[in-house]
């Protein structure tokens, strides 16, 4: 508006008028930027806000997800006595079955180590939704319960991260 | 595979697998559970405590 009103011709009275209107009228003009700009430096913010989730979101999903990994995949490791009762079919106090814990621990922690240093982050978590999967399947198996429930969400993480292509802190080369 | 993950990636992942492997050995030989054997009784045993005086306590 003041632009206009600058370009307006010199002589003009109807040009004067805004600065010589009463104060109550100026005074609501006044209130109104005020929340213009309220309204805009929020919306810039969220804005903001929403352009460093997208960027960060998949990269702390994939950390986030790869911590998980390390945690199984280390406690499987280390100790696959306490593992075996999930392994399906084979006997729960035979080698075999300690054997598959420890097979499976490796795969967890070396998925674990693509994902959080970002080694083809996808390619990693398209192993991941595969483990969960198994893992998933295998504890449905058995019947319906809380962990199972709980990795399926994990699962969900795994496949969404399958997808994503805008991936931060990414080893390359 | 080389130029799926690179050779930095390939290198951390061939160092994080071995680092796996020793993990796994020492599982395999703490398979059973993991757990220490049980402790001795040490209050069953006649332990001879030697008394300031020169006897013997206990």
């Amino acid at each position: 508006m003041s632009t206009r009103w600058a370009s307006g011709r010199p002589g003009s009275r109807v040009l004067r008028e805004p600065e010589t209107t009463p104060e109550p009228t100026t005074a609501p003009r006044a209130a109104v930027p005020e929340a213009d700009a309220d309204h805009r430096q929020r919306t810039g913010l969220a804005e903001q806000a929403a352009a460093i989730s997208a960027e960060w979101a998949p990269t702390a999903g994939r950390i986030l997800l790869g911590v998980v990994f390390f945690w199984f995949g280390y406690h499987e490791l280390i100790q696959p006595g306490h593992w075996t009762q999930y392994v399906p079919v084979v006997s729960e106090s035979s080698s075999l079955a300690v054997v598959l814990v420890l097979a499976h621990g490796w795969v967890l922690f070396v998925t674990a180590a693509a994902l959080v240093a970002g080694i083809a982050p996808r390619a990693a978590a398209a192993i991941a939704s595969v483990l969960l999967l198994e893992i998933v399947i295998s504890l449905v198996v058995t019947g319906v319960s809380d962990t199972a429930l709980r990795d399926l969400g994990v699962l969900g993480l795994a496949v969404c991260l399958t997808g994503c292509k805008n991936q931060r802190l990414v080893l390359r080369g | 595979m080389t130029r799926l993950v690179g050779l930095r990636g390939l290198s951390v992942l061939i160092f994080i697998g071995l680092v796996a492997l020793a993990l796994a050995v020492v599982g395999w030989y703490q398979r059973d559970n993991g757990e220490v054997g049980p402790l001795p009784n040490y209050s069953s045993m006649e332990i001879a405590i030697h008394a300031p005086g020169g006897g013997i306590a206990g």
